[in-house]
């Protein structure tokens, strides 16, 4: 079966890839573009590791093909530090909800896709919202404390600063 | 751990027009791709994979949803997230598997679910060392080795009776739905329940080349009460091994009608219609229960809690869960009969819709 051209933006940047149909998008962000920062775990569908944004939506790229995203926007892991850390990042990094971090990727790009469509999710929503992300090391906890703090830091930095007073 | 995908050519038509036509050109070979969800785990693990996958991903046609009609192409978050359809078929679907695979999984790809089994759902590497099954590359089945034919015991090279898990589907058949597919022979619509048949393998009655329109509901189905119970060894993620559906009419505390549907329990969902209006088709064997054997006269009567109990002894008594799937069939059995009495009774006692 022979290889077909795969033309999408990945982070912001046009791609163009040769890419086989039985092939994964993991595969292809992992493999040919290089982009590790995705995770593989299961490959099956059952841990939420390889999650990424396609067309803004939060979905698991282990069960996507690489040819049903053409001309599709992609966005990774590797989009929220470009120049430094997103403050889920940080969160996750001081709250402890990052141990071994091989499930972390997955869990940051479904909490970013959460606070994008509910930027003062309740703790409820939040548990709702990971429900197909695994974590074999945190407990969980400190997964949900740190999407709390960064939530509430991005609503701080959305809340335009009052304007200084006249004299 | 990677999993590789077996080679194959996929086609991509934008219309359902085209999409029936390379249906009809590849006839033996080739399967349908909605969202992938359960199509591409089986191909990962070598099961049955065909070497032409048609996406219907890209048809418009399929993805238009009103409170009457769900087109087959429809997200299961869509169905979530939408307030037109009964809230029974909202709840289900937001119980399905998990978030991210919600917003692959389409309602086509969750009715035409493949069933599953314990042999079944395992690596190809896995199923060579025990020996294949009669689902995918074998002579026998490992669930039920032996049946009984004329008075003997023998090999079981017949019936597969692999667990059919969709949600939905039962959900849909209690509300009464229907089915409409598409083909070169043009289109037919029949009643969702109608469409299931047959053993683990077989599944339903499709005619070749046949892709799955929309499923619409009866004005019957927003006018009653229904719900929605579903266990599982996690509450996300994983699949259902006992799914009750039911559709419930109340003529002041009498039973008007009543239609309870279960899910992961045998080979297709399996609907009780009290009204005894619609049968399960003969699947010509007895492996496969019969919802009918001693039912119960429950219309016209009130709805207490005595008759709730004999509706639910009798959903329990018929159901005959295999051991092919999480959970032992006798906990699952006794799980068909609480939940059945757990959700007639919110049913009863909660507000009308
Ligand atoms: C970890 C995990 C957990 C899951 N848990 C659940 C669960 O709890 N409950 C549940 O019900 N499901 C569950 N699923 C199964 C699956 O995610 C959903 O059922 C989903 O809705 C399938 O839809 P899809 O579009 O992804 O199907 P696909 O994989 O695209 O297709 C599935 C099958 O349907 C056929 N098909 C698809 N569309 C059509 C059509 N229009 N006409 C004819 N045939 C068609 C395909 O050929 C294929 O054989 C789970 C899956 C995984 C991986
Ligand atoms: S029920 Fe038997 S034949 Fe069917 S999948 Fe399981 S082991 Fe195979
Ligand atoms: S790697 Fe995709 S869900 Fe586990
Ligand atoms: S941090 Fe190790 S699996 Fe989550």
């Amino acid at each position: 079966m022979s290889k077909r051209l795969l033309k999408f933006i990945v982070n912001g940047r046009q791609a163009e890839v040769a890419v086989e149909p039985h092939h994964t998008l993991a595969s292809v962000l992992r493999n040919e573009l290089n982009l590790t920062g995705t995770k593989v775990g299961c490959d099956m569908g059952t841990c939420g590791c390889c999650t990424v944004h396609i067309d803004g939506k939060a979905k698991l790229s282990c069960l996507t093909l690489a040819l049903e995203c053409q001309g599709a926007q992609i966005r990774t892991i590797e989009a929220l530090n470009e120049y430094e850390m997103h403050p889920l990042q940080k969160a996750f990094a001081e709250c402890g909800g990052s141990q071994c971090g091989y499930c972390t990727p997955g869990f940051i790009m479904k909490s970013c896709e959460l606070l994008e469509r509910n930027p003062d999710p309740t703790r409820e929503e939040i548990q709702e919202a990971l429900a197909g992300n695994l974590c074999r090391c945190t407990g969980f906890m400190k997964i949900y404390d740190a999407v709390e703090q960064a939530a509430g830091e991005l609503r701080r930095k959305e809340t335009p600063k009052p304007a200084p007073a006249k004299v | 751990m990677t999993m590789l995908l077996p080679k194959f050519e996929l086609h991509q038509p934008a219309t359902l027009d085209e999409a029936v036509a390379l249906a009809a050109l590849h006839v033996d070979d080739f399967d349908l791709l909605s969202g992938g969800t359960d199509l591409l785990p089986n191909y990962k693990c070598g099961l049955n994979a065909r070497h032409n996958v048609i996406s219907l991903a890209h048809i418009a046609e399929l993805k238009h949803i009103d409170g009457h009609s769900i087109g087959a192409g429809v997200t299961l978050t869509e169905i979530e997230r939408n307030t037109d359809v009964p809230r029974s078929v909202a709840d289900c679907a937001r119980h399905i598997a998990s978030p991210l695979l919600r917003e692959s999984g389409t309602l086509g790809g969750n009715l035409m679910l493949d069933n599953r089994c314990h042999f079944f759902n395992q690596s190809y590497f896995w199923r060579r060392s025990l020996g294949y099954c009669l689902k995918a590359n074998g002579d026998r089945c490992h669930v039920v080795p032996q049946i009984n034919e004329g008075g003997k015991s023998v090999l079981n090279d017949k019936v597969c009776v692999a667990t059919h898990s969709s949600d939905l589907a039962p959900m849909l058949i209690a509300l009464g739905a229907e089915a409409t597919f598409i083909s070169t022979a043009g289109k037919r619509t029949l009643k969702l329940n109608d469409f299931y048949w047959g053993d683990g393998i077989e599944r339903y009655e499709r005619k070749p080349g046949e892709i799955l329109v929309q499923v619409t509901l009866p004005k019957w189905a927003h006018e009653v009460r229904s719900g929605w119970k579903k266990l599982a060894p996690r509450q996300s993620i994983d699949f259902s091994v006992v799914g009750v559906g039911a559709a419930l009419e109340l003529d002041g505390n009498k039973v008007r009608a009543l239609r309870v549907a279960l899910g992961a329990v045998d080979t297709t969902p399996v609907l009780f219609d009290f009204s005894r209006l619609e049968k399960r088709k003969d699947a010509g064997h007895y492996l496969l229960m019969d919802p009918y054997k001693n039912m119960p006269e429950v219309l016209g009567k009130t709805l207490d809690d005595a008759l709730i109990e004999t509706v639910a002894k009798h959903v329990q008594t018929q159901a005959q869960p295999k051991l092919n799937v999480p959970m032992a069939p006798d906990y699952r059995r006794k799980m068909c009969g609480v939940l059945t009495r757990r959700l007639l009774t919110q049913l009863r006692d909660g507000p009308a819709e």
